[in-house]
Formats: C-alpha cells, sequence, structure tokens
C-alpha cells in the first residue's frame, strides 16, 4: 500500500551518493540489528526479520509497525523477538543494494534464520522480491502493507503470502467532488523523486475520467516552500490531495507531522487524505484506509505463520478503504455543510455543543429553577393555606365576637331599658298632656305641634337605640370601612353610660384635636372599646367611689392610631401578665374570660396591638394601636402631627 | 288655702323635663328644672317649691343622697323619686332616703298625676 520509494534519492542524487547513503542507512539498520540481537537466552524466542522502507517520519507505516507489534505480541502469547532494517532507499527502482543484503545475511550468519519475514510498504517488497532468493528463502515471506499495485508481477510462491491494500484514489476525488461540487483544480502532494514521480504517473493514468471537470497540480517538481507557497494562494474552488510527502524537490527529508502543519496553517483550500493514520492533523476527510485495522490483518496473519501455518493457505483479499470519515473541525473551517457528507460518513472531533460546553451550568440553572419553582409553589402554597386559615379564622372571630356581644348586651340590659325609658317616657307624658288639654278643653303650656315634634323625636331617638342594640345581636362579618374612631369611643360610651352611672364611675374624654381615621369595622371596634371599658368598671368595683375614675384618651401618630383606656381602679393581678388576652383567663366569678382575647383577635383582624400595664399610681392602661387610615392624596403632614400633640403649627 | 303646689324637676334629660312640666302645668305650677343634683337644696328653697320630682341618675349626683340631703335639711319639701328602675329595691332605698313617693318613668294608669294629687291633698 505505501506511496513512498525512497530510492528516487539515489536517482536524484546520484549513484555514489546513493552508495554511500544506502551505506549510512544500513549500519543505522545495523546498530538497531545489534540493540536487538538476540542473546542465547532468547534463542528459543519466535524471530521476525521487518524490512522496513522508510524510516520513522512517516505517519501511515509509523503507525502501522507500532500497531503490529503490539497486536503481534498479544496473538503470540509470549515476546517476538523482531529486528528491522531500513532497505527503502535501495528497494524501488534503483539496482538493489547488494551490500544491504550481505548485511543482513551476515547478521544471522551465526545463529538460525528467522521465522518470518516480513517487508512493510511498497519498496521494501520490491527489495525483497528482488533478493529473495539471497534473503532466507526457505523462511516464509509476508508481504505488509503494501499497495497491491507493487505485487503486481509474478505471483507469491507457497512460501509467501501478503496483506496489500488497494488505495482508491479516485474514490478519494470522489468524495471532495461531492462535499466541494465547485472544486476545479485539486493540488496534488505526492513527494518528490522516483517516488512521487511513480504516484504522478498512475494516478495522472486513474484521474483521467476527472480530465473534463478537474485540473491537477502535481508537486513532485517543487521544493517544500514552493509547495507552501502555492497552496496558500489556491483559488477558492481548489483542494489539495495529501498522499505521502518524505521528501521535496531538493531532497530535503521531511517527516509527515511538520509538514502536514505547515501546510494547514498556510493552506486557503481544504486538505484531503486517504489514510487513517493522517486523519486529525489537518484533513477533512474522506475514504479512509483503515491503518489500525490493517495492522491486525497483519498481525492476525504473522502470528499464524510463527504458529507454523503455510503462507499458501493464508491469502487474503486486499484491504480497500473504509466508510468516509470527516473532522468537523475542518467541515466548520472550510464551511462544509454535513449534508453534502457521503451516506454513512462518521464525523469525528465534533466539538462540545452548547448543550455539552454548559450542561453542568445549565443544569445547575435548571435545578435552581425547579428548586426555585418548587420554593415558589410551595410558598404558594403556605400562602393559600394561610389564606383559608386566615378565612376560617376571621369566620372563628365573627363567631366569638358575636357571642360576646351577645353577652355583653345581656349584661347591659339594665342599661338597654334604662336607654329606652327616656324617649318612652318623654313620649308618654307628653301624650298625657295632650290628653289632659282635650279632656279639659284647654290649651297645655306648650303648642300642640311643639309637643307633638318632641314626641316624634324621641320616637326616633328610642328607635335608634333599638337599632344600635339589633345591630349588635346581629351576625356579623368584618366589613372594613372608613371610621372616625371618636364616633367608637362615643357609642361605646353610650353603651355602658348606665351601667357607669349605677356603678359611680366618673368617664373622661382625653381625645385628640385629629380625627382618627382608621379603616375597620364599626360594630367590631366598638365591642373591643366596650369590652375594655367593661374591664375598667369591673377593676373600678372595689375603689371607693370618689376615685372611681376612666378616661378615654386618643392620639394620632404618624402611621397609627392609639386608643386607650385608662381606669384608676386595683391594677392588673401580677399572676395574668403575659395570660391577659389568653381566652378563658379572668378573675372575675361571672364571665368565660372572653371579653380580653375577642378585643384582641378584633385588633389583630385589623393589623393592630393591643396591650395593657399598671399605671404608676392606680389601676392600669389598656391601649389599642390601629394603623392610621390617610384621606387619599394626603400624607402624615407635621401640621396634623404638631396639632395632635398641641404644639404650635408652622405658619403657612 | 294654700296655693299651687310648687314643683321643681330634676332630670338630666331635657325632653323629658319637658314633657313632664307640660302635664303638671295644667294643676301645678313648675317653679323650674334642674339637670343636675348639686345645689338642689339651696335651689328648692329658693324657689319655694314644695315637691322635687327627683331623677335617680343624675350626672354628679346619686339621686338618693340627694333626696337625703333635702328631706333631712327641708322636711317640708316633699320629694317625689322619678326612676326608669322599678325595682322593689329602688323603691325601699326610696323610702328609706326619706322620699314620699316614688314613680316609675314609664308609669300606666296616670300614676304621676295621681301622685301629685295625693301630696296636693295632703298638703290641705
Amino acid at each position: 500500500m505505501h506511496a513512498q520509494h525512497a530510492s528516487g534519492r539515489v536517482d536524484t542524487c546520484g549513484a555514489d551518493r546513493g552508495l554511500w547513503r544506502a551505506f549510512r542507512i544500513a549500519l543505522l539498520g545495523g546498530l538497531l540489528v545489534i540493540a536487538a540481537t538476540p542473546s542465547d537466552a532468547q534463542a528459543a524466542l519466535k524471530q521476525v526479520l521487518v524490512l522496513q522502507s522508510l524510516h520513522r517520519g512517516n505517519l501511515v507505516l509509523d503507525q502501522f509497525v507500532g500497531d503490529f507489534r503490539v497486536q503481534l505480541d498479544k496473538r503470540v502469547g509470549e515476546p517476538v523477538n523482531v529486528v528491522s532494517i531500513v532497505v527503502g532507499p535501495t528497494g524501488f527502482v534503483g539496482p538493489p543494494n547488494q551490500a544491504v543484503v550481505d548485511y543482513i545475511r551476515s547478521i544471522y550468519a551465526d545463529r538460525r534464520p528467522p521465522d518470518l519475514v516480513m517487508t512493510v510498504g511498497g519498496p521494501a517488497a520490491a527489495f525483497a522480491r528482488q533478493h529473495r532468493r539471497q534473503l532466507f528463502p526457505e523462511v516464509p515471506l509476508l508481504f505488509a502493507s503494501v499497495d497491491e499495485r507493487y505485487l503486481r508481477g509474478p505471483p507469491p510462491t507457497d512460501n509467501e503470502t501478503a496483506v496489500a491494500v488497494i488505495n482508491d484514489f479516485p474514490r478519494l476525488i470522489d468524495d471532495i467532488l461531492r462535499v466541494l461540487p465547485e472544486t476545479k483544480q485539486v493540488f496534488m502532494i505526492v513527494g518528490s523523486g522516483a517516488l512521487g514521480q511513480f504516484w504522478r504517473r498512475v494516478l495522472e493514468d486513474e484521474f483521467t475520467r476527472f480530465r473534463d471537470r478537474l485540473t491537477f497540480i502535481w508537486s513532485d517538481d517543487l521544493s517544500l516552500t514552493d509547495i507552501l507557497g502555492r497552496v496558500a494562494s489556491l483559488p477558492s474552488n481548489s483542494a489539495i490531495v495529501y498522499l505521502t510527502f518524505g521528501a521535496d524537490a531538493q531532497g530535503g527529508a521531511y517527516a509527515d507531522e511538520p509538514v502536514l502543519a505547515s501546510l494547514h496553517a498556510a493552506a486557503k483550500a481544504p486538505m484531503f487524505g486517504a489514510f487513517s493514520s493522517l486523519f486529525g492533523h489537518g484533513i477533512v476527510g474522506g475514504s479512509m484506509m483503515s491503518i489500525g485495522g490493517l495492522a491486525r490483518n497483519t498481525a492476525d496473519v504473522a502470528s499464524q505463520i510463527l504458529d507454523g501455518t503455510p503462507p499458501r493457505s493464508l491469502r487474503t483479499p486486499p484491504q480497500s478503504p473504509g466508510e468516509p470519515i470527516f473532522d468537523w473541525r475542518e467541515l466548520r473551517r472550510w464551511d462544509i455543510p454535513e449534508s453534502r457528507l457521503p451516506p454513512g460518513s462518521v464525523v469525528q472531533f465534533r466539538g462540545p455543543s452548547l448543550w455539552d460546553e454548559y450542561k453542568r451550568a445549565v443544569l445547575a440553572a435548571i435545578g435552581v429553577l425547579v428548586l426555585q419553582s418548587l420554593l415558589i409553589a410551595w410558598l404558594l402554597y403556605e400562602r393559600r393555606a394561610r389564606q383559608r386559615a386566615e378565612i376560617a379564622s376571621s369566620r372563628n372571630l365573627a363567631l366569638a365576637a358575636d357571642a360576646d356581644r351577645r353577652e355583653t348586651i345581656a349584661a347591659l340590659t339594665s342599661s338597654i331599658a334604662h336607654e329606652l325609658k327616656q324617649p318612652l317616657s318623654s313620649i308618654l307624658h307628653n301624650a298625657q298632656a295632650l290628653q289632659m288639654a282635650a279632656e279639659r278643653s284647654s290649651s297645655a303650656s306648650a303648642p300642640t305641634g311643639e309637643i307633638l315634634a318632641d314626641i316624634e323625636a324621641e320616637a326616633l331617638l328610642a328607635a335608634q337605640i333599638i337599632d344600635r342594640h339589633r345591630t349588635w345581636l346581629r351576625t356579623h362579618q368584618i366589613q372594613k370601612t372608613p371610621i372616625d374612631i371618636h364616633s367608637v369611643v362615643s357609642e361605646s360610651l353610650a353603651l355602658v353610660a348606665h351601667d357607669l352611672g349605677i356603678r359611680q364611675i366618673d368617664a373622661n374624654l382625653n381625645l385628640s384635636s385629629t380625627p382618627c381615621t382608621v379603616n375597620g369595622d364599626h360594630v367590631l371596634l366598638v365591642q373591643v372599646v366596650v369590652n375594655l371599658l367593661r374591664n375598667a368598671m369591673d377593676a373600678l368595683a372595689e375603689a371607693p367611689p370618689a376615685t372611681r375614675q376612666i378616661t378615654i384618651g386618643s392620639k394620632v401618630n404618624m402611621a397609627d392610631v392609639e386608643v386607650s383606656v385608662h381606669d384608676t381602679g386595683t391594677g392588673l393581678p401580677a399572676e395574668l401578665v403575659g395570660t391577659l388576652f389568653s381566652p378563658f383567663v379572668t378573675t372575675k366569678p361571672q364571665g368565660l374570660g372572653m371579653g380580653l382575647a375577642i378585643a384582641q383577635g378584633i385588633v389583630h383582624a385589623h393589623g393592630g396591638t393591643i396591650s395593657a400595664h399598671n399605671n404608676r399610681d392606680a389601676g392600669a392602661t389598656f391601649t389599642v394601636v390601629l394603623p392610621r387610615r390617610l384621606a387619599p392624596g394626603s400624607d402624615p403632614s407635621p401640621v396634623n402631627d404638631a396639632l395632635a400633640a398641641g404644639l404650635p403649627t408652622p405658619s403657612r | 288655702m294654700p296655693g299651687r303646689l310648687r314643683v321643681l324637676i330634676v332630670d338630666d334629660h331635657p325632653s323629658l323635663v319637658r314633657a313632664i312640666s307640660r302635664l303638671l302645668a295644667f294643676d301645678y305650677e313648675v317653679v323650674g328644672s334642674l339637670s343636675h343634683g348639686k345645689g338642689l337644696l339651696q335651689a328648692a328653697q329658693a324657689l319655694q317649691a314644695n315637691v322635687i320630682l327627683l331623677d335617680v341618675n343624675l350626672p354628679d349626683i346619686d339621686g338618693l343622697t340627694a333626696c337625703r340631703q333635702v328631706t333631712q335639711a327641708a322636711p317640708e319639701i316633699k320629694v317625689v323619686i322619678f326612676t326608669a328602675a322599678s325595682d322593689p329595691d329602688a323603691r325601699r332605698r326610696a323610702s328609706e332616703a326619706g322620699a314620699s313617693a316614688f314613680v316609675d318613668k314609664i308609669e300606666s294608669g296616670g300614676e304621676l298625676l295621681s301622685t301629685f294629687k295625693s301630696l296636693d291633698a295632703g298638703r290641705n
């Protein structure tokens, strides 16, 4: 299979120079042989003589030999002693270098011949065929890694076999035209000297069918510098094919790897190759000969020969190029869409997609989002649950407040009766006055119209009293509207006025001059103040009548409104501190102890607070703080605060 | 023959005071009214009132206390307790305070007038 032929150097540099070079190579080979010469202890080991076409530096043969050694060791199961000699420079078209042959023979002069002779590449195959009689004709000969073109001629003997390949370079050109249909010219890099001339001759013949479509430019007569200059100035509809290099027209020897790197850097056109060993070195791709597979197949055959199998029974068909392989990086570089690749193409070196590159970050972000979503869902669920609980709590509070109001009304029955009796008595006696005037046919002390007006007014007053108490007895849900807390205080006092009188309690007001508007439920807030008043009245039961005082105060702050009920009673019992507003906490023989608990519930439902403390002198003070409701467009101005605090206001 | 009864009305409900005044004015002389209990004795004496119609629940002083002060200082002045509290204890407490009569504010059958008629007759 191998395309390189080192004997071109002989042609270009002259016979003397070629001989000298052959000697140097043979000497180097000898050194290699000396290094690998089997010792007596290794006499039992299998011996393989490898005739190489080229020195190291050829990517294809280097990989083949490396892989073959590994595979052979695996198959034989024990170390195999391999002696390698580079014979290429004298092996292709020039006369065989007898010195090399003699040298090889001298190596085995005092020891048994090798168990297998294997050639690597075309030049070595030609060398071995030419000197077969001198090079251990009784030993099996295996032609490896050789293009079948080199084996044309006499068929192999019974003691010879080959693991050859059929390089299909026209197929590579087809691949190029498939992925780059606009291609008009192909720059062929085939090495120089006899090697380059050989391949140019062979391929020009094989490329005949492309004559009308493509122009082929050959590099065999160019130096590496010229080649690099040409590839750097190729027109856009060009392609480059890299077969092999080895040496340029000036006789400079080069390893594939740096040549490929230089070409890749300079080229203005995509570069194609036909051997898998070149893949990854700037080659776009194409139908590739698998060198790894070739090494495995060769090791199979070699190991069987070493095991005693006659070579004639080990004929294997030449290996063809495998499925097309393309380098994703080169496809991107040359903007070749993957849709143009031949069916079954394999794309390698595919760069990480955004997903691959940011998979961790994306997964982490998704994880965070999922967690966040779950957290939000949980919070929404909690909020919903809390709302439901609040609604239930509000209902329960309303029910408890209803019950508490009924209990309050029951306790204030005498007050209600007393309050109602005033207008009713007035109506009654006005009516009697009118009746008497009628009976005596005389006029009353006042005009009839005035008396009737009084009757009507008193009837309305009675109705209002009834309505007020009926409202209290009605089942009530919280309904917040803007209300002045002072009206709450007035109504609360009216409800307990009679009780205050009976208990000989003085009620005083110390209200803010500023309206105390809150957003609240009038009935429930009256209930709060009434409960506090009743609590204060109870606390004054044991106090001397002269000292029984309740003061209702109000204060407007920046953001809230305070209402306080101050009494001069016995103060808060120490044992109730901390549980004052808990249900069923009471010091009274009668009552459930729900009044303050319900008051607190109502205040909390209004977003307010309720607290209590003992006064310095006597009694206790309960304070309710409710969020202040500001009139639309207004803000808590310093003027209002100054008024509330009794300070002089700034002039406008 | 003594003149018409001179009545002083003490109650903190103005509309009720007006109604009582209109009713009593047919047969008696309503000499004045007070909305509080403070200075009651002095006012009654100054107005030469024979009868004081006295509410129990006054804003400044307990009506029964005021009754006691008047009846002790001026036994010739009769006090009629006029109250919305009609329980038996209230009548007893009024009697103990020296009141000559007890009339429920929501009296029936002209109790107020008959009470005054009795007082007027007793004076003769």
